[in-house]
């Protein structure tokens, strides 16, 4: 990567929603042999929701609510799952020459995670580079990421998070329970952090934007110099913003199914059920690491003592995800309390819990 | 020797090595494409495809598929226009990393019907010279393949 031009800087400050979702595919499909790398910076000047790339938007966002709450919903062409954006947040967006950034995901992400990292550092904050794309302060996730290819152009976009609305972000998903909307919610309060939480206040967008460009300008070892956009790459933003307005946009059908909520890499919230003789047994289940965070369990079975359900979910936190590691503490569970729950076994909670822990092979 | 640092390049195959795509022509006059194994190793193991429908005529350049990976989202494009006349989606909704396994054989994406073939002026090159020409692409990039199936 020797000799290559200056970066070009495009700080665009606030703009709507959709723009600040067309305006970096515009500058990754106008890319011609020409153009120069881009660093864009942006933020929406309304709350929006984002979903990914092969995403069904009806099975994963809640559309009544975010309808009711005047949040526009738009596909973007990078993958991952729908996230809750608003102006607290600073998208830095990259859209280079592919043959300009590392031949890897694994290793694009190495740099442009990096440029965070060296970020949050230079205001004080712990971050590390979580592989193979988060940014994490103590076990916390800061901000998202995500990467894609548009024609020559490979893109790397995240954010460099000020504030996060954990009950916006927890409303707008489509969940199966009100019971599982609270896990998701105090999962994303647990294992989320922002500016704000770490330094106690938001510093001032001036200030992280510098320390973002001296971070870019160490890691990338090249100039960066402000410009501006080009009219193709505008015109192209224009006419995507009619795209990704379009409900054939929005309703495309994507195909991709995955199971539960995923909160950071680590982390995953997901329910199951499982009939068992004596009555249906639901399970919600936050599992850290592959071993059990927190665990809710419910149904219309018959049970002696009434808090058999609770007290058999507590013994279970902690237990690897695995059928022999739980089955072990149920079957421990039931040797020691001996409860008086007919039709159900052992292997009916683990099933249960299984359901509930068990990603599902994508469609 | 068609392993260089890990990466399997079948000199029996025709490459567009930018796009990093195979093409075999079949003895029917149609083309079956797919992702190489540099391919599938830089974009990883792939989590979702959605396959454009037979009977669709696409120029050199678009896509046939769109592929995401567990970190990444992109085109598969076609080095030559022509209508598509099958799709491997049954393979794949069978098992999605088909291609992180197996990228030249049941991993398969595409089979084309080519507005032209040979095609003048594609930069399409097989044999010695494919060979040649991934060897220096792959140390240029720094890459070593790996099949991430597991």
């Amino acid at each position: 990567m020797a000799a290559q031009p200056p970066i070009r800087l495009l700080d665009l400050g606030s703009v709507p929603p959709v723009r600040s979702q067309t305006i970096y595919h515009a500058v990754g499909y106008a890319m011609d042999a020409d153009s120069p790398d881009t660093i864009m910076l942006v933020s929406p000047d309304a709350p929006y929701v984002s979903i990914g790339r092969h995403q069904d938007a009806a099975r994963e966002v809640d559309l009544e609510y975010c309808a009711a709450n005047g949040y526009p919903v738009i596909r973007r062409e990078v993958g991952g799952g729908a996230v809750y954006l608003d102006g607290n947040q600073l998208f830095t967006q990259w859209i280079f020459q592919a043959s300009h950034l590392p031949a890897t995901v694994e290793g694009r992400f190495e740099l442009y995670i990096d440029t965070l990292v060296r970020t949050y550092r230079a205001l004080g904050i712990a971050a590390e580079h979580r592989p193979i794309n988060d940014v994490h302060v103590a076990g916390r996730k800061i901000g998202g990421t995500g990467a894609a290819r548009m024609d020559r152009a490979e893109v790397v976009v995240g954010s460099l998070m000020f504030d996060f609305d954990t009950a916006a972000m927890a409303q707008v998903l489509r969940v199966p329970s009100a019971k599982f909307r609270d896990k998701v919610r105090q999962s994303l309060d647990d294992y989320m952090t922002t500016m704000r939480r770490e330094l106690g206040a938001p510093p001032d967008r001036d200030r992280v934007v510098a320390a973002y460009l001296d971070a870019c300008t160490g890691a990338l070892g090249r100039p960066i110099e402000s410009g501006t956009l080009r009219p193709q790459e505008l015109a192209l933003a224009e006419e995507l913003d009619v795209r990704f307005q379009s409900r054939e946009w929005l309703e495309e059908p994507g195909g991709l199914r995955r199971a539960g909520v995923k909160i950071h890499e680590g982390v995953r919230i997901g329910e199951g059920a499982h009939k068992a003789p004596g009555g249906l047994i639901r399970a919600v289940a936050t599992v850290l690491d592959d071993r059990l965070d927190d665990l809710v369990l419910s149904g219309d079975f018959t049970v002696v003592p009434a808090t058999m359900p609770a007290d058999l979910a507590d013994g279970l936190i902690g237990s690897g995800v695995d059928e022999g590691a739980l089955l072990a503490r149920v079957t421990d569970y039931y040797r020691r309390e001996r409860p008086e729950i007919p039709g159900v076994e052992p292997g009916d909670w683990v099933a249960a819990v299984q359901r509930a822990t068990t990603v599902e092979a994508p469609a | 020797m068609t392993v260089h640092r890990g990466c399997d390049i079948p000199p029996d195959l025709v490459y567009d090595v930018p796009r990093d795509v195979w093409i075999r022509p079949l003895p029917d006059g149609t083309l079956r494409l797919g992702m190489t194994d540099p391919a599938q190793t830089r974009s990883g193991k792939l989590l979702h495809i959605l396959f454009k429908k037979p009977g669709r005529h696409v120029e050199a350049g678009q896509s046939l598929a769109t592929i995401e990976t567990a970190k990444w989202a992109g085109p598969f494009p076609t080095p030559v226009g022509g209508t598509i006349v099958e799709t491997n989606e049954a393979s794949y909704a069978a098992d999605i990393l088909v291609a992180n396994r197996d990228p030249y054989g049941a991993g398969w994406i595409a089979r084309l019907d080519p507005d032209a073939w040979p095609v003048a002026d594609a930069d399409l090159v097989t044999g010695g010279e494919a060979l040649a020409r991934y060897e220096a692409r792959i140390e240029e990039l720094g890459l070593n393949c790996f099949r991430c199936a597991d």
